[in-house]
C-alpha cells in the first residue's frame, strides 16, 4: 500500500513539474491560412502535423499530413500526440473534434470568414495560444501598415469576377460573402456578381456576359488544371467573350492564400490587384 | 436435415475470420498500441487492470465503437443484400434497388442544404443527429413509396417494384442535383463526404441506434430463410408450398429499409458489401438461405472491418473513405472467384 501511494505521489510530482516547465507545444494546424499565421509568427518548429491544404506551405519540412481538414481522423491526429489542434470552423467532422477534446487535445476553432478583421483576430488568438501575444501584435501591425500603404481604389472600381474552375465543364462564380468577393473588393475592384447572389453559382453564358467584368480572377491551381489562360478561355466561350476575356485579363491567386479565411501573406496580392485596378 | 460437415467448416472459418478482423480492428490504428495493452484496456471495466489513460481512451472511445459499428453495418448490409437478391431473384439486386440508398442520400441532402433555418430552433444537443435522422427518414419514405408503386390489387409485383425503384432513384438523384446546385461551398463538401461512407465518426450513440434497428433485422430476417428458399422456385411455386408470399415480401422490404436506412444514417453510403458478399458466400455454400444468411452476416462484418482497418492505416494520420476501400478490396476478389468458377464449368 505504501509503495503504491509513494508511486502516486511521484507521478503527481513529475506531472506538475512537467507542466510547469515551458515545454514547447505540439501543434497540428488545419487550414492553409492558420498554418500561414503560425509560420509568420515563427512557431513552425512546434508544428507536428498539417492538413492537406497546408502542405504546399511547409512542403520542405515533410510534416505528417492529417488529410483534408473537413474529414479529420481522431486516431490519426492523436497519433501525432498534439497538445493543440489549431484550425477554423471549416474543420470537422464534429464527432471527431469531440473525441479529440475528450482525449485532452485543446481544439481551437478560429473564424474562417474572409475579412481582414477576422485575420487580425485570428493572429491574436494564435499568438495568445502560444503565449506570445506581443509577437502577434507586431505581425498585425505589420499587415495593417502594408494594407494602409496600398494604393487607393480607383473610382469607379473596375468590375471583376472571381471564378473557381475544377474541370473543363464546370465553373463557379463567386457571389456575396465569399472569399473571392472580399478579394475583389479589397483589391480595389467591384464584384457585379455579388449584387445578384450569395455563395458560389454556376452562371449561364448570358448572365456572365451581362456582368461585363474587365478582370477575371481565379486560383492558380484551378488555372493550371484547365491549361492556363488559353485553356480557360477556350473551354469557357462565354468567359472569352467578356471584356476581360477579349483582353485576356486573367489574374491567378495562390490557392493557399484563401483557405480558411485570408492568409497573413495576403497583402502583396492585394497590392498587385490594386495596382492592376488603378492601371485601367 | 443436419448441416453438412463441409458447410459447417466454412461457417466456422468465416466466424474465425470475423474474430480475426475484430482483433485487428481493435489492435491496429495510427496510434501504435501494444496488443496486450489493447486487450487490457478492453477488459478493464471487468478486470480493473491499470491501463494508461490515453490507451484506454483510444481503445474504448475510438476503436471499440468503430469496431461495433463495422460489425453491425457490415453484417446488416450483407444480410439485406442476400435477402434482396433472393426476393428479386436477380443476382444484381442490392438494397439500393428499393430506393433505400437514394432516399437516404436525399434525406441527408435536404437536411444539409435546407435544414439551416428550421433546425436552428432545435436544442443544440440534437443538431449532430439531424443529418442521420434525415437520412433514415428519407430511406424509409422512399422505400414505402417504391413499395406502394409496386403494389396493386393482385399484390406486390417485383417487376413493377424494380422499375419503381429505378424511377424513384432517378427522381431522388435529380432532387439531390437541384439541392447541390443551390448548396454553398460548405454544404457541397458535407454532401460529398456524406456520399463516401466512413466509420470515422463512430460513437456509442450511433452504436446504440444501430443495435436497435439492426438487431431487429438480425432477429427477424433470418427467420425468412425457408420462405426465401421457396421463392427461388418462383412466386406461385412458393405460394403452393405454403409460403405467405405477400407477407414475406412486405416484411423483407421493411426490414431492409430499416437496416440499411440505419446503416446509411450512421456511416454514409458504403457500397458493394450488400452486392458482393452474398455472391461470395453463395459460391462457397450454395443457395440455401438457411446457411447463406448467417454466413453473409459473418463475412459482411469481417470484410467491412478489414476495409476499415486499411482505411485508417494506409494514409495515416489521414484517413481514406471506407466506401472506396470496400470496392477496392471486394471487386478484385469477386472477379477472381468468378473466373475460377467459370474455369470449373459454370456457376
Amino acid at each position: 500500500m505504501k509503495v503504491w501511494m509513494q508511486r502516486c505521489l511521484w507521478v503527481l510530482l513529475l506531472g506538475s513539474a512537467w507542466s510547469m516547465a515551458a515545454e514547447p507545444l505540439r501543434v497540428v494546424t488545419a487550414g492553409a491560412s492558420v498554418t500561414a499565421i503560425v509560420q509568420e509568427l515563427g512557431f513552425v518548429d512546434q508544428v507536428v502535423g498539417i492538413d492537406s491544404t497546408s502542405v504546399p506551405l511547409l512542403e520542405e519540412r515533410g510534416l505528417p499530413n492529417v488529410g483534408y481538414q473537413r474529414q479529420l481522423s481522431a486516431e490519426g491526429v492523436l497519433s501525432l500526440e498534439p497538445d493543440v489542434l489549431l484550425g477554423t470552423e471549416e474543420m470537422g467532422p464534429p464527432p471527431v473534434l469531440a473525441q479529440l477534446r475528450e482525449a485532452g487535445v485543446d481544439v481551437v476553432v478560429l473564424s474562417a470568414s474572409p475579412s481582414l478583421e477576422t485575420l487580425y483576430a485570428n493572429i491574436a488568438a494564435v499568438g495568445e495560444r502560444f503565449g506570445q501575444g506581443a509577437q502577434a501584435a507586431d505581425l498585425t501591425q505589420r499587415i495593417q501598415a502594408d494594407i494602409a500603404a496600398l494604393p487607393a481604389s480607383p473610382e469607379p472600381a473596375p468590375p471583376a469576377i472571381f471564378v473557381l474552375t475544377h474541370s473543363a465543364n464546370g465553373m463557379l462564380v463567386a457571389g456575396e460573402g465569399t472569399v473571392g468577393d472580399s478579394l475583389i473588393r479589397l483589391g480595389g475592384m467591384s464584384n457585379p456578381a455579388a449584387d445578384s447572389f450569395a455563395q458560389y453559382r454556376v452562371l449561364s453564358a448570358e448572365s456572365l456576359l451581362s456582368l461585363a467584368p474587365q478582370w477575371i480572377l481565379t486560383t492558380t491551381k484551378g488555372l493550371e488544371m484547365v491549361g492556363g489562360v488559353d485553356g480557360l478561355l477556350s473551354q469557357q466561350p462565354a468567359l472569352a467573350a467578356t471584356p476581360a476575356g477579349l483582353a485576356q485579363q486573367v489574374i491567378d491567386i495562390d490557392d493557399s492564400l484563401l483557405v480558411g479565411g485570408f492568409s497573413p501573406q495576403i497583402a502583396p496580392t492585394l497590392r498587385e490587384l490594386r495596382e492592376t485596378a488603378a492601371d485601367q | 436435415m443436419p448441416v453438412p460437415a463441409v458447410k459447417r467448416t466454412i461457417l466456422l472459418s468465416l466466424g474465425l475470420l470475423l474474430l480475426l478482423a475484430i482483433v485487428l480492428s481493435l489492435a491496429l490504428g495510427p496510434v501504435s498500441i501494444p496488443f496486450t495493452d489493447a486487450i487490457s484496456a478492453l477488459l478493464r471495466p471487468i478486470t480493473g487492470w491499470p491501463v494508461a489513460a490515453d490507451t484506454q481512451l483510444i481503445v474504448e472511445h475510438i476503436r471499440l465503437p468503430r469496431t461495433l459499428m463495422g460489425i453491425l453495418i457490415g453484417a446488416t448490409l450483407a444480410l439485406t443484400g442476400a435477402a434482396m437478391q433472393g426476393l428479386f431473384r436477380n443476382p444484381l439486386a442490392d438494397p439500393a434497388l428499393i430506393g433505400v440508398s437514394s432516399g437516404a442520400a436525399l434525406g441527408a441532402a435536404m437536411v444539409i442544404v435546407l435544414g439551416g433555418v428550421w433546425l436552428a430552433a432545435l436544442p443544440a444537443a440534437l443538431t449532430p443527429y439531424t443529418q442521420a435522422a434525415g437520412a433514415f427518414a428519407g430511406a424509409l419514405l422512399t422505400t414505402w413509396l417504391v413499395y406502394r408503386l409496386g403494389s396493386s390489387a393482385q399484390g406486390v409485383s417485383m417487376a413493377s417494384m424494380l422499375l419503381a425503384g429505378v424511377a424513384i432513384a432517378a427522381l431522388s438523384a435529380a432532387v439531390v442535383g437541384l439541392l447541390t446546385y443551390i448548396a454553398d461551398d460548405a454544404m457541397l463538401r458535407a454532401l460529398t463526404f456524406w456520399n463516401l461512407g466512413s466509420l470515422g465518426a463512430a460513437s456509442y450513440d450511433r452504436v446504440g441506434m444501430l443495435v436497435l434497428c439492426c438487431g431487429l433485422v438480425w432477429w427477424r430476417l433470418p427467420r425468412q430463410a425457408r420462405a426465401l428458399n421457396a421463392l427461388l422456385l418462383g412466386e406461385s411455386e412458393a405460394r403452393h408450398l405454403g409460403v405467405e408470399v405477400e407477407r414475406v415480401k412486405r416484411e423483407l422490404v421493411l426490414l431492409t429499409a430499416l437496416g440499411v436506412g440505419a446503416a446509411v444514417a450512421a456511416a454514409g453510403l458504403i457500397g458493394f458489401v450488400g452486392l458482393v458478399v452474398p455472391h461470395l458466400v453463395r459460391l462457397m455454400l450454395g443457395p440455401d438461405h438457411r446457411q447463406l444468411l448467417p454466413a453473409c452476416m459473418l463475412l459482411g462484418a469481417a470484410l467491412l472491418l478489414l476495409a476499415d482497418v486499411a482505411a485508417r492505416l494506409l494514409v495515416a494520420p489521414a484517413e481514406l473513405p471506407l466506401g472506396i476501400l470496400t470496392a477496392l478490396l471486394g471487386a478484385p476478389f469477386f472477379i477472381a472467384l468468378l473466373m475460377r468458377m467459370q474455369r470449373r464449368g459454370g456457376m
